[in-house]
């Protein structure tokens, strides 16, 4: 996570994007093997839970060409980056899970940030869901890919564009089907009341019942 | 009727079904692993048993060949308990890769499929059944490797030659060794898959691979039960007993022999973790989950939960496992009257130098509501060869490093 850390887009050559937040895992501090706690903000959710150590790590995974991912198994950690100052903000996640195929209500992974006006980034394992959005886990799900769709180790790419002006955002998934075949969800102009006019702020909690890889968390202003 | 050790069975359709009466089609069983017994063929009906030959109990394997029923829909007919969690295993390319036809696709024993028109020779299984012609091609993929000897292990009852697979650098002894046995009940086709997962990982370019490559020499034996294997049999509960309980005094298979004889000798005191492949039954109960059987001894136990742990912390395949996916020692079925029991993992932990043994237990097709197919349980055997170089480089009673 690098605040002034800035980037040039090649989807939007004319414009300057601000990363507020990033996993810029190839690089140091972070290390293979070992847990992200007490890097670059990450930290414990429950105050001095052991566990998290083991269920926080970056991996190299052996199905992506070893490229570096955080592995999650189990955890509940967050990390504490300021307020987003754009206009427009874009969330960027590229996510995999190895989940089984059942209805198994509380193998979850929820990604968690504040002011979110899209509510959570959430995957659960029910038929009537799979990866998606939602305003709290009770909630129905903005289903982005359908659990029976999903495929195990496999990224997927969700994009969502928010924009303050508008009070609205755009989202897209994209990634693999099941039998391997490409995916593509796109919504645009939806729409969302809020106050708030920034993120911050992150939490991951993710189940032992479904393993989450991120490979990519980038969250900036435009 | 009962027409017992089918080669080519040939049948006609009834003029009595005059929307089949046109079609025929073959049942076959004569080819490397085949084994069915066609009870009884009613128009595009057909009844389908196990070929139990010399077991004991009842047991569930079936493999065979339909031929020439290209554009028909033939009925299929089993024992509901013969037909696993996910369907019957299907093969389209005569036996070389498999799929699950799918849980809703039978019911109460009973499969329909539609073939298509070009459709000749299709498999149908109880499982995804693997031959010597399979392990031929994975290892004709790495022929070049020079870590990979091939030799006969022993010649079988039938005067096969029971392959043996060396990984190892000529050159040097390694400070580990890892045996692996697989088939010790030659249904048990779901371990091979396991086997060669392992096998790749140990042989993988990648920094799990060059350690182990380093550091452990591995002894495999992929068909414990190698007559059995290529002729179809059941294997478990055979007469009068099976491989797997051929272990104690007086062995009479000359593929347990042969372990028994070469693996003391070729460890040659070295520290050493014997795996020992296996499948439980077709379906239900903890018969769908990953098991590891405990030895009987604490320090077994001990040295069993370290290794699962690492499993657990290091798996990345497609099959979640859990430390807590133990069936220890005296419990479930691994309840033994003789200490150690007369079994190959048993055995091995007789021997000195041996460090960690137990069975391992793959599910046929559901492992924790997870598909276990060729895919699955070869990325399991990658999660497997990961979790031996954890484990032999953190643990301090393993020896030297």
């Amino acid at each position: 996570m690098k605040r002034a850390l800035f980037l040039l887009l090649p989807l939007l050559p004319t414009r300057t994007a601000i990363a507020d937040f990033a996993t810029p895992f190839t690089a140091p501090p972070y290390t293979l093997g070992a847990s992200v706690l007490g890097m670059e903000g990450w930290a414990s959710r429950l105050k001095d839970y052991a566990g998290d150590g083991a269920s926080s790590r970056l991996v190299a995974v052996r199905w992506d060409n070893f490229q570096p991912a955080l592995l999650l198994d189990g955890a509940s950690i967050k990390n504490d980056f300021p307020a987003t100052t754009g206009a427009r903000v874009r969330v960027t996640l590229r996510i995999a899970f190895t989940f089984p195929m059942i209805e198994l209500p509380l193998a979850q992974t929820r990604i968690l940030i504040q002011n979110a006006p899209f509510g959570e980034i959430i995957f659960k394992c029910h038929p009537q869901a799979g990866l998606g959005l939602a305003m709290n886990p009770k909630e129905p799900i903005k289903v982005l890919v359908p659990f029976d769709q999903m495929r195990l180790n496999s990224y997927y790419t969700v994009t969502i564009l928010v924009d303050y002006e508008q009070s609205s955002y755009d989202v897209t998934a994209t990634g693999l089907k099941h039998d391997g075949s490409p995916l593509l969800f796109e919504e645009k102009g939806i729409h969302f009341e809020s106050n708030a006019k920034f993120l911050k702020n992150l939490a991951l909690i993710t189940s032992q019942t479904a393993r989450t890889y991120i490979q990519q968390l980038l969250i900036e202003s435009l | 009727m009962i027409l017992r050790h089918i080669r080519t069975a040939l049948f006609f359709m009834s003029p009595l079904l005059p929307s089949l009466a046109s079609a025929n089609f073959s049942i076959e069983t004569d080819f490397p692993g085949g084994n069915a017994l066609v009870e009884k063929i009613e128009g595009n009906v057909v009844h389908i048993a196990p070929d139990n030959r010399d077991s004991r109990l009842p047991w569930f394997y079936w493999y065979f060949a339909i031929k020439g029923a290209g554009g028909q829909t033939v009925t299929f007919v089993l024992n509901p308990m013969h037909i696993g969690a996910r369907g019957p295993g299907i093969s389209t390319d005569g036996g070389a890769t498999w799929s699950w036809l799918g849980a809703e696709s039978a019911k109460d024993g009973t499969f329909s499929h539609t073939f298509p028109a070009a459709a000749n020779d299709v498999r149908f299984s109880s499982g995804m059944p693997y031959v010597k012609s399979n392990f031929d091609k994975f290892l004709a993929a790495h022929k070049d490797n020079p870590f990979l000897h091939v030799e006969t292990l022993a010649k079988t009852g039938k005067g096969r030659s029971a392959p043996l697979l060396l990984l190892t650098d000529s050159q040097r002894k390694a400070p580990y060794v890892v045996a692996l046995t697989a088939r010790m009940h030659c249904c048990e086709m779901m371990g091979s898959y396991v086997l060669e997962g392992i096998i790749e990982g140990v042989l993988a370019n990648d920094e799990y691979g060059q350690w182990l490559r380093k550091n452990v020499d591995f002894f495999i034996m992929p068909f414990s039960d190698f007559d059995g294997v290529e002729d179809g049999d059941q294997g478990k509960n055979r007469t009068p007993h099976d491989h797997n309980r051929d272990f104690g005094d007086g062995s009479i298979y000359p593929e347990v022999i042969a372990l028994k004889e070469r693996l003391p000798a070729w460890s040659n005191g070295r520290p050493l973790v014997f795996f020992d492949i296996h499948n439980p039954a077709l379906k239900g109960d903890v018969h769908e989950v990953i098991q590891f059987l405990a030895g009987e001894s604490p320090e077994q136990a001990d040295s069993l939960a370290k290794f699962a742990a690492l499993l657990e912390r290091n798996q990345q395949g497609e099959l979640l496992f859990r430390q807590n996916m133990i069936m220890k020692f005296g419990t479930g079925y691994n309840k033994w009257s003789e200490t150690p029991p007369p079994i190959s993992s048993g055995w091995a932990r007789t021997l000195p130098n041996c460090i960690l043994s137990a069975t391992l237990e793959l599910p046929y097709a559901n492992a924790s509501a997870m598909t276990v197919n060729a895919d699955s349980a070869r990325s399991f055997g990658r999660d497997i060869a990961w979790a031996l170089k954890s484990f032999l480089q953190e643990n301090p009673a393993a020896g030297r490093q």
